[in-house]
């Protein structure tokens, strides 16, 4: 008891010892480049350009290409990287469907009484195989004209009578529409 | 009625066509970068590429061996590894399982910080601070070696591998750890033994992931670690990178010479190491599901 005890002291201490190795240096770096940066740093060389070839003056044109840069990426890459975003967490049927996916919502199988379960997609009640779990994807917008609007293989009134459904929705007030 | 379907229509179309936008630029940058890099074969043998032992792309004829640069990228990466993977995953274990509260938030913030320096920033505090020390230490001609660029490196890829694994030890479910607490084991017997195992594949993950960052690295690596292209005999001499290679001279390379060819066959070689290494990290990832 008293052996084991001492190793964990020995090896906490070692795991101390590690992180002080990656802290410490973190605060040294930090201290370096003020100590060394912070004394040259004045409201001229911020909004001067260079001057004698760069030996005086300021880095206001870096500064100003710097933020050019970020806002030209930022132009591309916000509504690009938003909309895609949207997709993968709206759209993409993969987070039910397809278990490599990598937002996939369930174990890769799905076990109910030792049996596993498929998760299947439909498009109306009447295709259901009542072994897999049937995920019937639509907008309430789509609901809503599927529901009005009565084509073939789309759903109607007849299948939420006939069928026991359970109702999964974003922003779950509009169904109320 | 028809309007708004339309318009949910067209709106999805956009959306969806913004989730494959960035997957069909890295098939096209992929494509490019195959293109213009394997018509370096038209000039010389891929086996004489790979294994060329050395590198002269100016010279007449052009000698145009990457094998020095391959070794010189696997000798920092690998002095890296030996440096990070101990401390790093040390320290994630310390923040997770052993530091006390407020302590965790400071050192979490340090690691933070240190994922927020530039690598141009570490580039050349490493220059000004750590290469003349391993000169002196070592009584070397030039302390610009694969040494300096390995712990440089080391330090760019700790901050991945302390968030990553300290992920991976919090999801492991609490219940082991109060199992082997309950049956009488110390909290290092149980750190060791329970918790370690059960996050081994989310720590290998974050470990490559760590990797995949030191291998792709190049600012860094350009400033402190010498460029001189020969095979390294330790890991005391100046070593040129892949990656730095590729930096330093893209833009002397004539357009359309064997040299422009060859450094986007070197972009190839870096692509495929770097893509493996990212493979292998997904797959511990997701092995635990």
């Amino acid at each position: 008891m008293h052996n084991s005890q001492r190793t964990q002291k020995i090896a906490f201490l070692f795991l101390f010892l590690a992180t002080l190795l990656i802290v410490v240096p973190v605060g040294l770096i930090v201290v370096i480049i003020i100590q060394k940066g912070l004394p040259a740093i004045n409201w001229q060389f911020l909004t001067d350009i260079p001057r004698q070839g760069m030996r005086a003056g300021g880095i206001f044109p870096a500064i100003v290409g710097t933020m050019y840069l970020v806002a030209g990426a930022i132009v591309f890459a916000l509504p690009i990287g938003l909309l895609a975003a949207i997709y993968l967490s709206e759209y993409s049927k993969d987070n039910f469907l397809n278990p490599i996916s990598i937002k996939y919502l369930f174990n890769d199988l799905v076990y109910f009484d030792n049996k596993s379960v498929k998760i299947t997609s439909v498009d109306n009640f009447e295709g259901v195989n009542n072994r897999d779990i049937n995920i019937c994807f639509s907008t309430i917008q789509k609901l809503h004209s599927d529901l009005t609007t009565e084509r073939e293989n789309s759903l109607t009134f007849e299948d939420f009578r006939k069928h026991k459904v359970v109702l999964i929705a974003d922003e779950a007030h509009h169904i109320n529409v | 009625m028809l309007v708004r379907k339309l318009k949910e229509l067209i709106i999805e179309k956009i959306i969806f066509l913004c989730g494959v936008l960035s997957i069909i630029f890295v098939g096209l940058i992929f494509l490019f970068l195959l293109k213009e890099g394997l018509a370096l074969f038209k000039f010389i043998s891929p086996g004489g590429f790979l294994f060329g032992k050395s590198w002269y792309p100016i010279s007449e004829p052009a000698q145009l061996g990457v094998l020095p640069l391959i070794l010189g990228s696997l000798i920092v990466t690998l002095g890296a590894a030996v440096i990070s993977i101990p401390i790093g995953v040390g320290c994630a274990v310390y923040i997770a399982e052993v530091a006390p509260a407020k302590t965790k938030e400071v050192l979490k913030t340090g690691i933070e910080l240190l994922a927020a320096i530039p690598s141009v920033v570490l580039g050349f505090i490493g220059m000004v601070t750590l290469v003349p020390w391993v000169k002196n230490i070592f009584h070397l001609p030039t302390g610009l070696t694969a040494l300096s660029g390995s712990i440089m490196l080391a330090f760019m890829a700790m901050p991945t591998i302390v968030s990553i694994a300290e992920d991976a030890l919090y999801s492991v479910p609490k219940s082991y750890k109060e199992g082997a607490l309950a049956l009488g084991a110390t909290r290092w017997q149980s750190i060791y033994r329970v918790m370690l195992p059960a996050a081994s594949s989310g720590i290998l993950a974050a470990v490559m992931l760590g990797l995949g960052r030191v291998i792709g690295e190049t600012m860094a690596v350009m400033m402190i670690t010498g460029n001189a292209a020969v095979i390294p005999q330790s890991i005391l001499v100046p070593v040129r990178t892949l990656t730095a290679t590729i930096a330093a001279e893209m833009g002397e390379a004539v357009v359309g010479s064997e040299h422009y060819f060859a450094l986007f066959a070197v972009g190839i070689v870096l692509f495929v190491i770097s893509f493996a290494i990212n493979v292998t990290a997904d797959l511990f990832l997701h092995k635990k599901r």
